[in-house]
């Protein structure tokens, strides 16, 4: 064990202002490291994360000559790359930097001090025996491909197209319908502004079409990715191919999900009528009657041919329901508006808005709701509890109305309104395609189902595997504003690849030690990557580091012990779990 | 139980599903149990079956698994593989004389910051209930 006491490890505990702080002695847990064997240094500081904290890393690096860096801060997942990146500025090889996630995993889920304090320190104690059997690895670079994948040709796939295309670099955008422009073509007005949808995609649309760096596989899906971050591999099929089975195989170096959402099915909340009374209109099927060229050529009518004299719009149908969905689709309360808005403007119908809340959260959106609401639309508070077409004979309702049943929370009192007509502003839910979008590419979705960011915060652009983006309303409910500005930052994250044009590899992957090996092939049994193959003339597994993704199942099935998993070898791991219970 | 120690509990977390799911529960602020310390692993796939013997014969009174949900597995198919061999543990650890209580698989999501502070509680309530038992697996002289 002589390799053990020849580390010099400097340990930094973080105070995260008092977000560690606050529940963790963090002098107590320096001085308790402080006499570990190989600590040469343990100190506590305000902010490791910022730049004095960083320089100070850098500076004992160099003054101390210390060989391991032990942070014991927040989670890795947040901080590891700023604190390898600062050792590699002071010449130490990033892998022997090691974190103890003392904040995610001990101080904001803690409320006891002196507990918080001894799991702290039990952690350090774990990540200092840990990094003292860390290896320098070796990172080995690969190229990108300099082009990017967009999934989606909705106008959060249209916008990130552009950007791509316009710096220069190929674009393929694969679309499941006939044609590109998603949910949006459906529209004819965009709130709070009330232009027209053809003013603002038709110049988008041509802008895709006419760019030669943008090439557009309508009626297309992705069937396979393999590959990784700059090197991917992707097979499109042809949908309208009946079977012949007709694939596309696409390089490209990143991939943009621009999947976009589906209506939730409202036949499925049986009370508000949809899909079994006449004129009990979806949304979306109502903004296709108001294009003009929609059904009714842009007039808003009923289905007997007649004008409406009145419009029930019914808000968070399906949303904030714990029985349905239970997010805010965000985008209803504003479209409801820019409904009443339309109605008011083609017809001399009332038009009667039922909401839980108004959320009119965007610029220029509550200024809209103002107008709205100042020129006559009607506004209910009170969730509708039910459509019906059973008019009560006592109370005068006109023959054939929808009788629209709710609660007005103001005045606190059932009502029964008669309308001629039902708008269901319904909740947005993934798209359909989403989850074979997931399965492919092996990536997270949110409770909402949505796809999940890598940060909900920091990182919203991003999916935890390297070299996938996203934006739009496959990330949860958004309007087109915050949709393009997503997808032009979806754009920026993924040009930063192309434009780097290297990226480096993750040398945490697994390695044979020949001499170990007995061939059994066992590993190779339970590889998914087909990363290991065999060298039949020496009987041994050889494992491809281009391919093999670093999972480390290998690693754990070998019977021999002959494969190790770099960064997670054996006894990095059992070090770390010996330093978890030294204090038994 | 005031009088007896505090159980100690392992947990192993693969970083894409269940670590991510451990930070959530940290950002959102739910309880987690103090005495549950984590080691995070590339995929619950990585974890070999010695590395829950040694966390015993380390005196541990628990040992918890988590990785990703089926068909969610970042590596496709390692969590299987972790179910299966931790399947054997299982009834391995039982016939050593470690009570099937004290080792806990599951599947917790990235986006499963509730269900995290949920199982670990659970599960340290479980561990505790058989944590005065003898652990033979745990090394009678303490290591000094």
């Amino acid at each position: 064990m002589s390799e053990k006491n020849s580390v010099a490890i400097g340990v930094y505990v973080c105070h995260c202002g008092t977000n560690i702080a606050g529940t963790v002695d963090v002098e107590a847990v320096a001085a308790a490291i402080r006499e570990e064997p190989g600590v040469v240094l343990a100190k506590d500081y305000k902010f490791m994360c910022s730049d004095p904290g960083q320089e100070m890393v850098k500076k004992d690096i160099e003054e101390y000559g210390l060989d391991r860096i032990v942070v014991s801060a927040c989670s890795p997942l947040m901080h590891e790359k700023t604190f390898r990146k600062a050792a590699s500025e002071a010449g130490l090889d990033p892998f022997l930097v090691q974190m103890a996630n003392i904040r995610e995993h001990c101080s904001w889920v803690t409320k006891d001090k002196e507990e918080a304090t001894q799991k702290s320190i039990v952690a350090v104690k774990a990540a200092v025996n840990r990094v003292r059997w860390a290896r320098p690895l070796p990172i080995n670079t690969a190229t990108v491909e300099p082009s990017t994948l967009i999934v989606g040709a909705g106008i959060a796939g249209i916008q990130a197209a552009l950007d791509i295309a316009d710096a220069g670099f190929k674009v393929y955008m694969v679309e499941k319908q006939d044609h590109i422009g998603g949910h949006i073509t459906m529209m004819d007005r965009v709130f709070p502004t009330m232009e027209r949808v053809n003013d603002l995609l038709n110049p988008k649309i041509n802008e895709i079409l006419n760019n030669d760096k943008i090439q557009v596989f309508t009626r297309h899906e992705a069937t396979e990715v393999t590959g990784s971050v700059g090197d991917f591999t992707v097979k499109i099929k042809d949908l309208d191919a009946n079977g012949a089975s007709v694939e596309n195989e696409l390089k490209v170096g990143t991939i943009i999900l621009a999947t976009g959402y589906d209506m939730y099915d409202l036949s499925q909340i049986e009370q508000f009528g949809y899909g079994r009374l006449d004129d009990v209109y979806t949304g979306i099927e109502f903004e296709q009657m108001t294009r003009q060229d929609g059904p009714t050529g842009g007039k808003i009518l009923k289905k007997n041919g007649e004008e409406p004299t009145s419009v029930a719009i019914l808000h968070c149908i399906g949303s904030r329901d714990e029985n349905h969905c239970e997010y805010c689709s965000r985008v209803c309360c504003m479209y409801s508006l820019k409904h009443a808005a339309i109605i008011k403007e083609r017809t001399s119908a009332a038009s009667y808005n039922f909401y839980i809340d108004i959320r009119a959260f965007g610029k220029g959106h509550e200024e809209f709701y103002r107008k709205v609401s100042s020129e006559g639309g009607r506004f209910i508070r009170g969730k509708v509890g039910q459509v019906t077409d059973l008019i009560d004979p006592e109370l005068d309702e006109p023959e054939g109305s929808l009788i629209v049943i709710a609660e007005d929370t103001n005045l606190q009192e059932m009502i029964r309104v008669p309308v001629d007509m039902v708008i269901l502003a319904g909740a947005m839910i993934p798209s359909e395609t989403a989850d074979r979008v997931q399965k492919m590419l092996r990536i997270s979705r949110s409770t909402d189902r949505f796809f999940q960011e890598r940060h909900p915060k920091l990182a919203p652009t991003e999916t935890a595997t390297d070299g996938i983006f996203l934006c739009g309303t496959a990330q949860g409910p958004k309007d087109i504003p915050d949709t393009i500005a997503q997808a032009s930052g979806a754009a920026s994250a993924a040009l930063r690849l192309l434009e780097q044009g290297v990226v480096e590899l993750d040398p945490s992957v697994a390695v044979v030690n020949a001499a170990m090996c007995t061939g059994c092939k066992m590993c190779i049994e339970v590889c998914a990557y087909n990363a290991i193959g065999f060298n039949e003339r020496w009987n041994i597994a050889e494992i491809n580091s281009n391919l093999c993704k670093g999972c480390g199942t290998c690693a754990a099935t070998c019977r021999a012990n002959a494969i190790e998993s770099q960064h997670f070898t054996d006894k990095q791991i059992v070090f770390e779990l010996m330093g978890l219970l030294s204090d038994g | 139980m005031s009088d007896t120690k505090e159980p100690r509990i392992v947990g192993f977390l693969c970083t894409w599903c269940s670590y991510t799911g451990a930070d959530l529960a940290g950002t959102s602020r739910m309880p987690v149990p103090s005495n549950l310390r984590i080691i995070r692993v590339p995929c619950s796939g990585r974890i070999d079956p010695l590395f829950i013997f040694k966390a015993f014969q380390e005196g541990a009174d628990g040992v918890m698994v988590s990785g990703c949900h089926p068909g969610d597995c970042h590596y496709i198919s390692g969590n299987l593989f972790a179910k299966r061999k931790l399947a054997v543990i299982k009834r391995l650890l039982e016939w050593v004389g470690i009570e099937p209580e004290r080792l806990h698989f599951t599947w917790i999501s990235a986006s499963e910051g509730a269900q995290y502070s949920e199982e670990t509680s659970k599960f340290a309530d479980q561990v505790r209930s058989v944590a005065d038992l003898p652990n033979p697996l745990a090394r009678t002289e303490v290591m000094s």
